[in-house]
């Protein structure tokens, strides 16, 4: 799975956000947090499987397993429904 | 087929359209100058403007209606312009735009929240206030200022001119039973301001878009402005906006 392409990743001061081009389906905004840059970087480098992501996320987080892997597949869940993933 | 050049935002735009009677709408924008680039509307694009007109009317609760092909042109001509502005450091914003002794100011909110109602309450009662734009102004950044410029599409109320300023403040207005103002760290409001920009289909240029709009917020100050419905909240604005000034 990927970011699709009509999203793109903004940084600005101290916001990371992901916003849609003029003729998605969706127009809204979605604010990132740091773990939910640090995935939607991850599925916009390379067509990540959800493990190597968990894996990844683990590296770096100091989270119990199970925490990581329920809030990422609740976001990845939350940025399908708007079409932001692409399988 | 028509052709004339017209200045949006200090750029020199070619338009080429079967309608010549377009000339008439873009009377006070006509320029001499050579154009930096050229926009034409086709089928594809005036279906994608009756599309969104009729979503429009349907989320401002008015009836169905069939849509003249010259309204349609205006619309798409306004949208393919848009979409090219930001490889010119420009971006097309939605806000009621006023200036107030030349100080730009923009009021941004989510519709229906009165942006053109308060912009009203100034021109009627702040002394040295006047329309650049009631609906969606141009915006350009030059030398790390922001400006924003009048444009023919100036929303259901007509209001707006052909003129340009430096904006100093952008006001995110918020109805309450008081008014307000209070200034705020822009990035605490960044995201609606991003929802009121205009976003172009290239990613590319939206990415150009969004560097525009971090420019836009640097040069200016942010103030979340709770307003009531009553004229004397231009007064209790500017007051909070200039106090100490």
């Amino acid at each position: 799975m990927k970011i699709n392409k009509d999203f793109v990743i903004h940084k600005s001061e101290k916001e990371t956000l992901l916003v849609p081009v003029g003729n998605a389906g969706w127009a809204g905004v979605v604010r990132l947090n740091d773990t939910a840059a640090d995935i939607v970087e991850m599925l916009t480098n390379g067509d990540e499987d959800f493990n190597v992501i968990v894996d990844k996320l683990k590296d770096k987080y100091d989270v119990a397993e199970e925490v990581l892997k329920k809030d990422a597949e609740e976001f990845i869940e939350s940025l399908r429904q708007i079409d932001a993933i692409i399988d | 087929m028509t052709e004339l050049v017209v200045k949006m935002a200090g750029i020199p735009v070619r338009i080429q359209t079967e309608y010549p009677i377009i000339k008439d709408f873009f009377k006070e924008y006509i320029s001499e100058e050579n154009p930096l680039f050229s926009v034409k509307t086709c089928f594809e694009d005036l279906k994608r403007a009756e599309e969104a007109l009729h979503r429009l009317d349907e989320d401002e609760g008015r009836c169905y209606r069939e849509y003249e092909e010259i309204e349609l042109e205006r619309n798409a001509l306004h949208e393919l312009i848009a979409e090219n502005m930001p490889e010119h450091n420009a971006f097309l914003f939605h806000a009621s735009a006023i200036s107030y002794k030349g100080d730009g100011i923009l009021f941004a909110a989510v519709s229906g929240t009165g942006k053109s109602t308060h912009a009203g309450y100034w021109i009627d009662n702040v002394e040295g206030t006047s329309y650049i734009n009631d609906d969606k102004p141009f915006i350009r950044i030059e030398n790390d200022k922001a400006y924003v410029y009048g444009s023919p599409w100036m929303g259901k109320h007509n209001r707006g001119t052909n003129d340009f300023t430096e904006i100093k403040s952008i006001c995110i207005l918020e109805r309450d039973e008081r008014t307000s103002t209070k200034e705020v760290n822009p990035m605490e409001v960044y995201p609606l301001i991003i929802q009121q920009t205009y976003r172009p289909k290239d990613p590319k240029k939206l990415e150009k878009t969004l560097s525009l709009v971090d420019d836009m917020v640097k040069s200016t100050k942010c103030y979340i402005l709770k307003c009531e419905k009553n004229p004397k909240a231009a007064i209790v604005a500017r007051d909070g906006i200039y106090e100490n000034k």
